[in-house]
This record gives structure tokens, sequence and C-alpha cells, in this order.
């Protein structure tokens, strides 16, 4: 189970660090100069993160955003983007 | 919640081409998936002209992102519906109007990819799969994991491995073990390098509402060219603050960001929310993605043309519910539809009708043979293709502009055709167009028209040679090829 979080950090280098740390980041939700990014890690990795002194906040288990399985056939598709 | 999966997004690919055979054609790409699954595109085009511009736009690179194949699909079928029906379109609250949809069909050769990763969009949807997969499913061998990112996997500064970019390989990042790896990355260099006149691109991901433009390895500068991705001296300097700076001409700053924020204003006109446009290194330093590849092509060769590439970060999260996915498919189409209209050469626009295909692949000779040798044809050249979108777009809302623009260029072909000198008449009709245009037109394009109606002055008089100042001979150049060619 991995689970959406806002990873903060407090200053330049250690935001720029965030990349080298092998987490899941969302490079689109990220900014420099707010040095925030939303990222998927699992329990584990919000430890090691708070450990590394990030502010991590939780925002969603990840099964709360999983809509894969159900799938359209493209006839029914082509009718609701008609 | 329904999505389509990779067998569905391969039936509507097949069944748009079967239904608009004269618009729409697949696209077998040359190299299969790692699972050995075949991938498929469309090229849609109408009309008799041979010699065109080319876009492309790629979904599905990062398999969880699953709104966006679907998106690249919806494009495909409003465009050839559209072009059948000879009418527009509406997506949400923005209309694209009859004059766009058969101007981006008969002047433009468009290349959609809706799914470039199907391995793993399969992994996402099966059950047993993993939903937030990313990565194609590359078996690494000797490592213990699977998969390449994609977007890092490119020859763009490959070997620099910058902020979001690993060469760890079990991470979300990787960037492969070595640039084009993966068949799914070779597809795409395939694509660009057999149709050279490609000259727009955008890669679709999700999520965050961004229009993102080149450099995402560090932030542009226009003033020393020598800081560029070419030069070895800096590597490892890159992607840190202060001391390097990625080159670009500062008109492609321009054009990258103008053209942004007309992508940016006609997903707002959906429903109304308001993406951002910003370079990509406004987030976090990457290398070896697809938009920084296709827009670094030209300085890496210089014989290849210049393509304006974007990325699109779409919606609010990778697999909306039903009611939002509708609404993103919706943006992302008024987004590529766009970025589709701001690929058309306005001169193509105009000349479209007037001149049919083969006289304006004729004034694309000129243009190449004869323009670019000269410092005021190049300067010329230049004023059409950095405006040529606000132009596009002024001809097309206007009727009367659009006359006088037709006339002008059907009097000059004339001349340049007839060896006939550039006389009042000429230099009039350009005159009342500047006088037009100057009070609808941006300060940057005002203050080129104004250099323009300088350098038509000069021509006043003379033979187009005379006034471009070259030596080469059109008529002798033409006629020899028109006999060669009987």
């Amino acid at each position: 189970m991995r689970y959406f979080v806002m990873v903060e950090a407090d200053a330049d280098q250690a935001f720029e660090s965030l990349g080298n740390l092998g987490v899941d980041l969302f490079l689109g939700t990220s900014h420099r100069k707010e040095r925030r990014v939303e990222a998927l890690v699992t329990m584990e990795e919000v430890g090691r993160l708070v450990d590394l002194g990030f502010r991590v906040t939780v925002l969603e288990g990840e099964n709360r955003r999983s809509r894969a399985i159900e799938i359209i056939s493209f006839a029914d598709w082509l009718e609701t983007v008609r | 919640m329904a999505y389509l999966d990779t067998a569905g997004i391969n039936t509507g690919i097949n069944a748009i081409a079967a239904a608009h055979p004269g618009l729409a054609q697949v696209v077998i790409l040359p190299e299969k998936s790692v699972k050995n699954k075949t991938i498929r595109g469309l090229r849609l085009r109408a009309g008799s002209a041979v010699s065109r511009r080319g876009a492309l736009i790629v979904g599905g690179v990062h398999a969880r992102e699953l709104v966006n194949p679907e998106a690249v699909l919806n494009l495909a079928v409003k465009l050839t519906d559209s072009y059948a029906a000879s009418t527009g379109f509406n997506v949400g609250g923005k209309t694209f109007t009859w004059n766009q949809v058969k101007l981006t069909m008969e002047t433009l050769d468009v290349f959609l990819l809706p799914l470039a990763n199907p391995d793993g969009r399969e992994h996402v949807q099966k059950p047993g799969g993993y939903p937030m997969w990313r990565k194609n499913r590359a078996n690494l061998a000797g490592t213990g994991c699977i998969g390449v990112d994609l977007n890092r996997n490119l020859d763009f500064l490959w070997f620099e491995v910058l902020g979001a970019t690993s060469d760890v390989p079990c991470d979300d990042t990787f960037h492969g073990p070595a640039s084009f790896s993966e068949p799914e990355t070779r597809n795409i260099k395939w694509l660009l390098d057999s149709h050279p006149h490609i000259r727009c691109f955008a890669d679709v991901h999700s999520y965050s509402e961004l229009i993102l433009y080149p450099w995402g390895d560090d932030d542009a500068q226009s003033a020393d060219s020598s800081q560029s991705f070419l030069n070895p001296v800096w590597n490892g300097l890159r992607g840190t603050a202060g001391g390097y700076a990625e080159h670009m001409f500062s008109k492609d700053v321009t054009r990258h960001h103008k053209t942004g924020e007309a992508i940016r204003d006609a997903i707002a006109a959906v429903r109304g929310r308001s993406y951002t446009v910003e370079p990509s290194i406004d987030l976090y330093p990457t290398t070896g993605t697809h938009m920084d590849y296709s827009y670094s092509r030209h300085l890496a060769r210089p014989d290849l043309g210049k393509v304006y590439a974007f990325t699109f970060e779409t919606g609010r999260e990778f697999q909306p519910a039903e009611a939002e996915k509708l609404e993103v498919i919706k943006e992302a189409t008024a987004g590529m539809m766009q970025l589709l209209v701001h690929c058309i050469c306005a001169i193509d626009l105009i000349g479209v009708d007037l001149f049919g295909a083969q006289r304006l692949d004729d004034m694309r000779r000129f243009r190449d043979e004869v323009m670019t040798k000269s410092v005021v044809g190049r300067s010329l050249i230049e004023v059409l293709d950095e405006h040529s979108a606000e132009v596009g777009e002024l001809l097309l809302a206007d009727d009367r502009l659009r006359s006088r623009a037709t006339k002008l260029l059907e009097a000059c072909w004339n001349r340049i055709e007839s060896g006939r000198t550039f006389d009042a008449r000429i230099v009039g009709l350009a005159s009342k167009l500047i006088e037009d245009l100057r009070p609808v037109v941006s300060p940057e394009l005002r203050r080129s028209l104004d250099r323009a109606a300088k350098t038509a002055v000069g021509f006043k008089g003379k033979r187009v040679e005379a006034g471009l100042k070259v030596k080469t001979d059109w008529m002798q150049l033409h006629q020899v090829r028109s006999s060669e060619s009987s």
C-alpha cells in the first residue's frame, strides 16, 4: 500500500536532494520556489523522509485514486465523448 | 469510472481510419513494445498539398496517466468527424471553427500516437497489476527491477542524472541502461526522423494543469551560445543554481511562451480552469525527456528543422472519475487543437485555396533556394516564422484582412514567376495591409511590420532578386527545374 503525500523542504538544497532518494515524485506538482512536491510513497518511505527533515502530509491512500480496473468498449466510449 | 484498455484504443484507431479512409491512415510503428505488442498511431490529413508541416502528439507514455490516450483519440474523432461534415466543433465552451479544422487538415500532417506505452497500460488495468505503474515493462536483467521511465530515455543529456531523473533501476524515474534503449522511445525517434517536416510536438501527461516548454535541464538564457547541452565542458554542472543556463534564442523562448499562452487560453475556455505556462525547469531538473529531445534536434543537427515542443500536464489526478475525466478530455483536446492551429504556416493559410499544392511547393522552393541566400530575405522569413501563429489567427478571424493578404501574396508571386519588377501597386498593397494590421497586433509584431514596411519600399522598381540583393536567378532556376520535371 502506498499513499499520496505532500513533501515539503525547508531549504533549496534539501528540496533538490529529494530527487536522489528514489521516491515516486510527481514532477508536475513541484515548484522549486515553494519547495514542495506531491509523491506516492510507502509508510516506510514517509518515516525515512521525516527522519531526513522533510514535512510529509498524507493526502490519501492510493486505492482512493485508482480507477483503472473498470474497462469501457470503444463503442460505448465514443457515445460518451460525442 | 471506466477507461479504454489497450485493445479498446487499438480498436478506436482502426475504427477512425475505417470510418474516414481519405482522412485518417493507421501508422504501424516499426518497433513493437518490450512485451511484443504492435504500437499504432494515426496520420490525419486532407487535400492534395504535397509539401506541408507536420505535428506530432504523443499520449500514454506514463502508464498510470490513463486519461491522455483517450484525449488524443478524441482529437482524432473531432477532427475527422468535423472535416467530413464541413463543420467546426466545440469542446465545452471552446469553439474551433470550420476554417480552423479545414486548414489544420489541409495544410498539416497530423501524427497522433495515443498510446506510446501499451505494456504499461495493460499492467495498470489488469487484475493483479499495479494501478499506479509509471514505466514501461522492460525486464532489467540482473537487477531484479522492471521498467524504464520512457520520458527520461531519450538522447538529450541522457548521461546527466539530474533532479527527477535516476540511474537506479528500481526507481520510478530510471532513465534506462542507455539512451534509446527502449523500443517505445525509438519509435518516437523514428517518427521524427522519418517525417522531417514535423515542426510541432506535444507529449501529453498528467497531472497539475501545466503547459511546459524547454528547457528541462536548467534555466534558459539567450546571451551565451557556448552554454549548451552540446558543450561537454559543462557536463556535471547543469541543473544547479547558478553557473550554467541552457542557451535558447530569445525568439524561441518568446514563440514557446506565446504558443503556450494560446494553448492555456483555449483550455480555459472549456470550463474556466487556468493552466500555468512555464519552462519545465521551473518544476524540477530533468534530462532525456521527449520535449527537450524534440526541440534540441535542430541544434544537434543543423540540417534538421526546428520542432517547437511542449509537455502538457492535464487535470488534477492520474485517473479522474467519470465526470471529471470527460472534462479533462475536453481540456486536453482544446489544448492539442490550439497547438495544431499554431502550427499552421500563415502562407499556407492564405495560399492553399489560391494557388494549389504545386504553386505552394514552388513558393517554398523560392523561400529555401533564393530568400535564404539574402540578409533581407532571411529577415522576412524570420518575421513570418516568428509571428506566423498571430498572423494566422488574425487572418482566420477577419475576412477583409485575409483578402488583402491574399491579394498581396498573389501580386508578389505573379511578379516573381514572371520576372517583372515590383511596382507601386505592390508597395501600395503592402502598405495598406500593414496599416490595417498595426492597430490589432501585438507590440512585437507591430515592430516587425514597421521594419517590413521599410524593406518593402526597397523593392520598388526592382525585380525580386535585386530587391533581395541576391545573384540567384529564380526564373532560370525555375525553368531548368520545370524542363527537368517535364
